[in-house]
């Protein structure tokens, strides 16, 4: 049985890299993923499972890190959006111009990195269950919607 | 952030969970246990509900497994949403639970944190209900089975330091089977009202969640409603003392949709069941 008490190292492995962190049993994902890694990509929204801001991956899943503790993860591969650097979607996310204040894009891309690997030929209602995770409070979503099909398209003739 | 100086705890059989519930009721301590933690760790950052020890459920096998066969699945309490319903070869109870949260959090919400949360809407609990589920909960030390209706009353009733270990629900195809789910706001948000109805030539069921100020359920004759002069009224005469006024909706409002729900039931179940077949007489 697994026991953790006060202050305790840990390793996470993080885009690839293993990481050993010092952290308390009760510390968030997000928490340790900014404070402790320097990976400050996943945003500290609402901390509520709301925004979406906070996404990352778990073995490919999407999760909300502000509502995972740290310490449940360690056997599991972390991706957070440093780890999705030059991927078809962040660059579809550029060139559509699928941001404004940019807050959220974080969470938008890490999800749909995560849906078009799940299933690059989702239909509209697939990608709107998916993407209804999260929030632009900028409200820019049409920019946000054309990078999706966009990088889906390059995924598919691929 | 979380503040809460918790221990965390993962046992990874059924023996180890038993024990270390034993070993901290004896030193007193306070223990939540932790599925998917989505209400929790929340709860924690807010400083409610606070504890000495958490206890993850996920290092155990069985809470974390579908097992189906041709006419059921027994779901591990400690399975998330979104993996029940990729398991569950049934569109009404999938449509039931992918309207909980969002896709997401559902990667992490689970079937037992959803029923047993603080929370009063509980709407897994909905089709269980419908399907007469039945639950196998540990309690001192052993594995004990009910059926739902006989545990669940507003929530489930579960004795102390007792936990749910898995759901058996049936899958096969009812007659009729619906869920309709209505919010004030945007998709992603509580229920004003959640309905769910399964129907067969022998049974008529309704269960209702965000409706009143917890999860209520009915079940009568399907004979009796063929029977009834007035089968609106009939199907609506369980639940309209139950409809709760809050900052979401009126009572009123609540009743309102009930009516038009229960409307469409009837008039899909003219066509499917031949509900205004009587005897001696098709009209």
């Amino acid at each position: 049985m697994i026991k953790y008490q006060g202050l305790i190292e840990i390793d996470l492995m993080v885009n690839g890299n293993l990481e050993r962190v010092s952290l308390y049993p009760h510390e968030t994902l997000l928490n340790v993923l900014r404070e402790k890694i320097g990976l400050t990509g996943s945003k500290k929204g609402c901390e509520n499972g709301d925004c979406g801001a906070c996404t990352v991956l778990l073995d490919g899943l999407p999760i909300k890190s502000c509502m995972v503790l740290a310490v449940e993860v360690g056997q599991k591969a972390i991706t957070t959006i440093e780890g999705l650097d030059d991927t078809v979607i962040q660059n579809t996310f550029i060139e559509e111009t699928g941001f404004q204040c940019g807050f959220c894009t974080a969470g938008f891309i890490v999800n749909s990195f995560a849906l078009l690997s799940s299933n690059p030929e989702a239909d509209e209602a697939e990608k709107r269950t998916w993407l209804k995770s999260n929030l632009c409070r900028c409200t820019g979503y049409e920019g946000i919607i054309n990078a999706v099909n966009k990088a889906q398209e390059k995924i598919v003739q691929k | 952030m979380n503040s809460n100086p918790f221990t965390y705890y993962k046992p990874e059989s059924k023996e180890e969970l038993v024990h270390l519930i034993d070993e901290l009721g004896n030193l007193k301590k306070t223990y939540a246990l932790y599925a998917g933690g989505t209400e929790l760790v929340t709860m924690f950052r807010q400083g409610k509900g606070l504890v000495d020890a958490i206890i993850d459920l996920k290092g155990i096998n069985e809470l974390t497994q579908v097992v189906k066969s041709e006419k059921s699945v027994i779901i591990g309490a400690a399975v998330p949403l979104n993996q029940v319903i990729e398991s569950v070869n049934n569109s009404a109870i999938q449509e039931a639970l992918r309207a909980i949260a969002d896709h997401t959090v559902r990667n992490k919400l689970t079937i037992g944190g959803n029923i047993c949360g603080r929370l009063p809407y509980r709407e897994a609990i909905l089709p269980m209900l419908c399907r007469h589920a039945e639950v196998t909960v540990l309690e001192k030390g052993e594995l004990v089975s009910y059926p739902i209706d006989k545990i669940f009353d507003k929530r489930l009733k579960l004795s102390p330091n007792a936990v749910l270990w898995t759901i058996k629900i049936g899958t096969q195809e009812m007659d009729f089977e619906k869920s309709q789910r209505y919010s004030a706001t945007t998709e992603i948000d509580y229920p004003i009202t959640h309905q769910y109805v399964a129907i067969n030539e022998e049974k008529v069921m309704i269960a209702l969640s965000g409706y009143s100020s917890f999860p209520i359920s009915s079940s009568f004759d399907y004979e009796m409603l063929k029977a009834s002069d007035d089968r609106l009224a009939f199907l609506m005469a369980p639940f309209v003392e139950h409809a709760k006024s809050d900052d979401r909706s009126s009572a009123e409002y609540r009743l309102a949709l009930l009516k038009v729900c229960m409307e469409d039931v009837l008039e899909e179940l003219s066509d499917k069941m031949r509900l205004n077949d009587r005897e001696g007489q098709n009209d």
